[in-house]
């Protein structure tokens, strides 16, 4: 094992690999940081790039775009609430609020060292544990997914701060939206209104751009300059990095956040939106004390961050050892390989072993890459808090209609975003939280498509959920862990007022 | 007279340009659309042959993605597009399954577009896992032993393969449920799992499956056997003849100038003539066009057509 490692080290280790991961890391942070543009639209363009390259420098670089543009993504969603990554939504929620108090160098701090540790245990997994991964991808059919999805979807409505009434109902409008377009089952037509631009459905990054980008932009220019907007800016480096309080209380998020985020990974359509969103939501709801996320608690930012690069890790496990690709962007991978014509899969480890090791070792060396770009550029990006808004507004709506365009280089993406926005805006002005609504929306037509799915290969019985054991095994421990939960709230409630019954007397 | 002789010139002077542009095509780098995603198959056969073309005409041909609707929104944007060789789009068979799929098209694809070449063939394969049947015999006897208790596994509704699997079930008699996923990936997962019972796949995804020994390939649906796989029948030599594939085919919007369709046909026919092309395509399990010509592409269209309009109907398929 270790002479493979020395070996992928001593792939990456040459100036040309050493180049191109730095190339692409840079890539992907600018990607990450311009909302809408990402990491797909970014790797699209380098694929013709690539067919002149040796084919394990193109998959070194791509993979650098891919884990590079997630720590960019969440610059911009600390600095200005706006995400610069599908992605990076949560990071906001928390990160955002951190700013207003003052806190974004730790906020940015913390997602360098949350990204870093998370994505190098990630590969330390796939470097290890590469295999028999594998085969947990493999015994995730369509029962055992509809359970952990419906799971997820437990969890949406934790997200919301807010009432729980308007938190549902923004799940159920999330669900409602991820039902637009063409039934997976059945193909029949859903709320398409008869055009072809609604037949795949609504794309989730333009819907997020829409949602989190164009409806702050307008929530900030409602607000106007001078209420709230004017974030206090500090230079000093200790201020800059998270202190030691704010290191104990992430920590262990930022653990649970990693595996969490590797093992979502590892599974079809999961990834890191998925990945950053239930990690949150998970955290959210086993913390002692849940008020605190959405007001600037550095745990929230920590779990999401650490579970959207431990995710790209996890991604890379069916890619390298099945040569599946479980999402657009190992897709883009599998596609890179195969116009060089490699064909990743159960034999790429024999076959191609400077590709299989050398990409795992540049995502070592990739992850450090990062964290050293990054840290001494906190400073820098917490000046771009000084920008004036009339600059900083127009800039951002271009750059999100550009990154939208670039999703499908369709315009049609482009107004679905607008309208999002401005739907966003109201939304937010009645006081609705968007977060569920987004996680509802990611979660929601893989659910479906995962009920029906294992509805059908089970002949219309639902017992195979129970049954199977990794589907039971599921159901059974999220139960345990609510009744649980359920009971410790109702006992601590009893404590509590046996202890008031008993208590100091009544003031008169 | 000399009004006559204006009008001469003036007829001189208008066919001057048109005779220009055309031998001057491609001038302006020349846009590929491929209506799928970036990364999918047809992308990376588009690309190959866009840096291919690229090279022996000089100038640039790029590829554009305009994914959508099963490449219709590509397609259709080709159809409206200026009709002066700039842009042509890249599709598969879907643009033949389409009109019989849905009830209604913002284009029709045999008017509105103008074939140059077909490009390549794909023929379908009978996938089955590990554990599976050992020959189509064999499949088919366990299937009509037990009608309706085996699943099948699809890269979505519609799809060609889809399609060539319900045409392959009504032609030998049997019944297996069909269970659609979402692109071939997540389909191959629960097949390797063991889950379903065939899939009708291509030899690109399945390739390093089956020489993992995951997966084992029964059939061939095309004329003969392909040089890729030597030990694979045909469906005619495993007893149950059925031929089925996709295709991939490069079209202009409907009134592009003969000379730059012409023009565009050669390039592509040297294209695939080149040997390393070739050798990459057939990697892929693409078999490279033998006939490049338009007029061999508009026949197979019609065909097609026709063809995957009768099996859309007795399937039933939609999207409604």
């Amino acid at each position: 094992m270790l002479e493979n490692i020395a070996y992928g080290f001593s792939v990456v280790f040459q100036p040309t690999s050493l180049l191109f991961a730095f190339l692409g890391v840079l890539i992907g942070t600018m990607a990450g940081v311009l909302p809408g543009i990402g990491a797909a639209a970014s790797i699209a363009l380098l694929l013709p790039i690539t067919f002149g390259m040796d084919p394990a420098m193109a998959i070194i670089m791509i993979a650098g775009v891919y884990y590079g543009s997630l720590y960019g993504g969440s610059t911009t969603s600390i600095l200005i609430n706006v995400p610069g990554e599908a992605a990076s939504v949560v990071t906001a929620l928390d990160g955002y609020q951190m700013a207003r108090k003052g806190r974004a160098g730790a906020a940015l701090g913390m997602c360098a060292f949350a990204s870093f540790i998370a994505g190098t245990a990630g590969v330390v997994a796939l470097t290890f544990l590469a295999p028999p991964l594998s085969r947990v991808a493999l015994s995730f059919g369509p029962a055992e997914y509809t359970v952990l999805l419906a799971v997820g979807l437990l969890l949406a409505s934790v997200l919301g701060s807010g009432s729980h009434t308007k938190n549902l109902m923004m799940v159920v409008t999330g669900l409602y939206l991820g039902v637009v377009g063409i039934d997976p089952i059945t193909g029949v037509q859903r709320l398409t209104f008869g055009t072809i631009h609604l037949l795949e459905g609504l794309d989730i990054v333009v819907l997020v751009m829409g949602f989190f980008g164009i409806s702050q932009v307008l929530t900030m220019i409602d607000e106007g300059e001078g209420k709230g907007a004017i974030l206090p800016v500090t230079t000093r480096l200790r201020e800059l990095l998270p202190n030691r309080q704010e290191w104990r209380a992430a920590w262990a998020p930022l653990m649970r956040g990693s595996g969490l985020g590797f093992l979502l990974g590892l599974l079809p359509g999961g990834g890191a939106i998925m990945a950053s969103f239930m990690a949150y939501a998970v955290e959210k709801k086993i913390s002692r004390h849940p008020e605190r996320f959405g007001t600037g608690a550095i745990e929230g930012v920590a779990s999401a961050e650490a579970a959207n690069n431990s995710a790209t890790a996890g991604a890379m496990v069916p890619l390298l050892t099945l040569g599946v690709p479980f999402n657009v962007i190992t897709g883009l991978m599998l596609a890179a390989l195969m116009i060089h014509g490699i064909r990743p899969g159960p034999l790429l480890v024999t076959a191609h072993p400077e590709i299989f090791w050398g990409v795992i070792a540049s995502m070592y060396v990739g992850n450090l890459m990062l964290l050293v770009l990054n840290l001494p550029l906190i400073g820098l990006f917490v000046q771009l808090l000084k920008v004036p808004h009339r600059v900083m507004w127009p800039l951002i709506v271009l750059i999100t209609v550009v990154g939208s365009y670039s999703v499908n280089n369709n315009v049609w993406d482009v107004f679905v975003m607008m309208v999002a926005g401005i739907a966003g805006y109201l939304l937010r002005k009645a006081q609705f939280e968007l977060a569920p609504l987004a996680l509802a929306l990611i979660l929601g037509p893989q659910l479906e498509t995962s009920f029906r799915q294992a509805l059908v290969i089970f002949d219309g019985s639902f017992a195979p959920f129970v049954t199977r054991p990794l589907a039971g095994g599921m159901l059974a421990f999220v139960a345990a862990v609510l009744m649980g939960m359920t009971a410790w709230r109702v006992w601590r409630v009893r404590v509590s007022r046996s202890m008031a019954s008993s208590g100091p007397p009544a003031q008169s | 007279m000399t009004s006559r002789f204006i009008a001469a010139l003036a007829a001189v002077f208008l066919i001057l340009p048109l005779g220009a542009a055309a031998q001057a095509w491609p001038e302006k780098p020349v846009r590929i659309v491929v209506p799928f995603p970036a990364g999918g198959p047809t992308d990376i056969f588009a690309r190959l042959l866009a840096k291919r073309v690229s090279e022996a005409a000089g100038a640039k041909f790029y590829v554009e993605n305009l994914p959508g609707a099963g490449g219709n929104v590509g397609a259709a944007a080709v159809a409206k597009a200026q009709p002066d060789g700039q842009s042509v789009v890249f599709v598969s068979a879907s643009l033949a399954i389409s009109p019989s799929l849905y009830k209604s098209l913002p284009y029709d694809p045999q008017k509105d577009l103008e074939p140059i070449s077909l490009v390549g063939v794909v023929p379908m394969l009978l996938v089955v896992p590990q554990d599976g049947a050992k020959s189509v015999k064999e499949l088919v006897a366990a299937a009509k032993r037990a009608p309706g208790k085996y699943t099948y596994a699809s890269a979505g509704n519609g799809s060609a393969t889809h399609l060539g699997s319900e045409a392959f079930k009504s032609q030998v008699g049997i019944d297996v449920v069909h269970v659609p996923y979402k692109g071939t990936a997540p389909a191959l997962i629960d097949v390797l799992a063991g889950r379903h019972m065939f899939i009708f796949d291509y030899l690109g995804p399945v390739k390093s499956h089956v020489a993992a020994g995951k997966l084992r390939i029964l059939a061939i649906a095309a004329e003969k056997r392909s040089e890729q796989l030597p030990q694979v029948p045909t469906f005619a030599e495993a007893g149950t003849p059925f031929t089925a594939s996709t295709w991939n085919m490069i079209l202009a919007p409907a009134g592009t100038p003969q000379s730059v369709i012409a023009r565009f046909s050669r390039l592509l026919g040297e294209a695939l003539q080149d040997p390393q092309v070739s050798k990459q395509l057939e990697s892929l399990g693409i078999d490279p066009a033998a006939d490049a010509s338009p007029a061999f592409a508009r026949k197979l269209l019609a065909d097609e057509t026709d063809r995957w309009a009768k099996v859309v109907r007795s399937s039933g398929a939609r999207v409604d």
